[in-house]
């Protein structure tokens, strides 16, 4: 059983002697994903293959990210979660390429509604397990 | 605009139809259609969108009843989804954090803001929180500012009634803005004001918040409470509570606060993790209600150069509980999940989610007057845990509910906290 402490805890508490502490190295840190504006989402398909996105693989995908034409996104098309590459249409607006030659390029004639969810900044293919 | 600059400001900040928002998110092709949330308590409407709303659907309907009538209107339902809304909710804490100087969690989808010592226009400081909470959570929320607590409710309320006029932000300083909105509200809107204390004032003859705020607080207050007493004078502009020291809300209680210095261990995150369930606690228990989730989360602070992070978790307990104990050691085996050592810790929340009132979930085995009964509920209860397991925590509630395969069949995934139930994107 658990004792409750009495009293407030804005007094603080007792500083370490483990101040010099390093923690090791953080895959939270490098992709970032504590942060609020990033999100973890999975892929199912293959229209990104040739760039290293694979069925099942994992994304992470930061919203604070303006979208620039080059990048890789996640969007919702017509109300459908899609990755797609961004280009620009002569009239700027955006084409979604795919990476895999079996997927055409979406033009802006043939989608109503485009909202970019968030800018790709990592994928991860696991290998083994 | 001329303010004085001695008060305080407050803002609130209210996610629009939290439950059904968050759900939407990851089902955008439910963005046109009318979404409702249930409790899995007892199976009634405890969210809306807008659009269930014009469809005549009211917070409370009991599921059973209008089953139908959701089917034929395509309305989109879903259980709650704590774990789901937890995350979001604490996103929501995190973006508004990285904007003000303080700020104190309400309720799961409510905060209030210190906005005093900001550069005017403070409504532009209004403008970027919702603009900041949408770009990173991809949540609507708006905004009430004003000079008490009360009052900055009031605004948020006229932000969801005027949301097209308003841009869903609303500075309620000027005096005659302040009158302007209390004459149109209905005193049952304000901050506090229960449907009982409605009736008790109806036969004082007040109906709007504008008389209400026109009432002699201090004989207001011999008459009825303290509370209302704070209220009538909060309503008069001036302020009578703090931040971090309001009432507890009816669907959530949270209690967190800022370190007086930073935390560097595990031990003093568990001691004050163990400080502020013992608080929530007795608030649950003073409310007479039971916890079905609970959420812990931990943070470095967001401004200056050291190394950041921010972890939360959201934990079932075997069962409804207002037990400390049981509560507590729920609250630290999640921490024993996100603690990383190496940060300095500069505040710890924690925050009792799905509250049900007792009796309302188990009929009368709760009933504090009849201890042998809630043995009873307890050799129940070990016996359930027995027989599925002390791991399988959700499965040991789930039999005593009555709707339960109906729960989880209109469970939505855990996208943001289960690997197995990530959000599914297309590529095609």
């Amino acid at each position: 059983m658990l004792s409750v402490l009495a009293g407030t805890a804005a007094g603080g508490f007792p500083s370490p002697a483990s101040d010099y502490y390093e923690p090791p190295v953080s895959l939270d840190e490098l992709l970032n994903i504590r942060a609020p504006h990033v999100w973890i989402v999975r892929v199912q398909g293959e229209s990104m293959r040739d760039v290293g996105i694979y069925d099942g693989g994992v994304l992470i995908v930061d919203r604070s990210i303006t979208a620039r034409t080059g990048q890789i996104v996640l969007a919702y098309v017509d109300n459908q979660p899609l990755v797609k590459r961004l280009a620009k249409a002569p009239d700027d607006r955006w084409l979604l390429e795919s990476a895999h030659p079996d997927y055409k390029t979406i033009t802006p004639e043939q989608y109503g509604s485009i909202e970019v969810f968030g800018v790709v900044t990592w994928d991860l293919t696991q290998h083994a397990s | 605009m001329r303010v004085d600059e001695r008060r305080p400001v407050f803002g609130l900040v209210d996610v629009n139809a939290f439950y059904c928002s968050c759900e939407r998110i990851f089902r955008p092709e439910l963005r046109q259609r009318p979404v409702v949330v249930l409790s899995n308590a007892d199976g009634c409407i405890v969210a809306r969108t807008a659009e269930a709303k014009a469809l005549g659907l009211k917070m409370g309907d009991p599921y059973f009843k209008v089953r139908g009538f959701l089917e034929q209107n395509g309305v989109a339902v879903f259980s709650s989804n704590y774990s789901l809304y937890g995350e979001l909710s604490n996103r929501v804490g995190l973006a508004i954090e990285s904007l003000v100087p303080a700020w104190e969690r309400y309720s799961i989808d409510e905060l209030f803001v210190q906005l005093d010592g900001i550069p005017e226009p403070i409504i532009e400081v209004g403008r970027a929180i919702q603009a900041r909470v949408l770009q990173w959570t991809a949540l609507p929320v708006g905004v009430g500012i004003g000079h008490t607590k009360t009052l900055a409710k009031a605004a948020q309320h006229a932000s969801k009634v005027w949301r097209e006029k308003t841009g869903g932000v609303v500075d309620l300083r000027k005096p005659e803005a302040v009158e302007w909105l209390l004459r149109r509200m209905p005193v049952e809107d304000v901050w506090g004001i229960g449907r009982r204390m409605r009736d008790n004032l109806a036969r004082d003859g007040i109906s709007t918040a504008w008389e209400l705020s026109q009432a002699d607080a201090r004989s207001m207050g011999r008459k009825y409470s303290i509370v209302l007493e704070r209220t009538i004078r909060e309503l008069q502009g001036e302020s009578c509570m703090e931040l971090e020291q309001s009432a507890p809300a009816k669907q959530s209680i949270c209690s967190s606060k800022m370190f007086g210095q930073r935390v560097h261990t595990r031990k003093g995150l568990q001691e004050a993790l163990a400080t502020y369930i013992h608080r929530a606690a007795e608030k649950l228990r003073k409310q007479r209600s039971l916890c079905g989730a609970l959420r812990i989360g931990i943070q470095t602070s967001f401004h200056g150069d050291g190394p950041k992070y921010a972890n939360a978790a959201t934990i079932i307990p075997a069962y409804p509980t207002d037990d400390v104990r049981q509560l507590t050691s729920c609250a630290l085996r999640a921490l024993d999940g996100i603690y990383r050592p190496g940060y300095a810790y500069s505040k710890a929340e924690v925050l009792l989610m799905d509250l049900r009132k007792r009796g309302e979930y188990t009929q009368d085995l709760f009933t504090p007057s009849q201890p042998e009964r809630t043995d009873a509920l307890m050799a129940t209860m070990d016996k359930i845990n027995r027989r599925w397991g002390h791991d399988c925590l959700r499965t040991a509630a789930v039999p005593l509910t009555p709707d339960w395969g109906m729960r989880r069949a209109l469970l939505s995934p855990s996208y943001m906290t289960s690997w197995e139930q990530l959000w599914k994107v297309q590529c095609r």
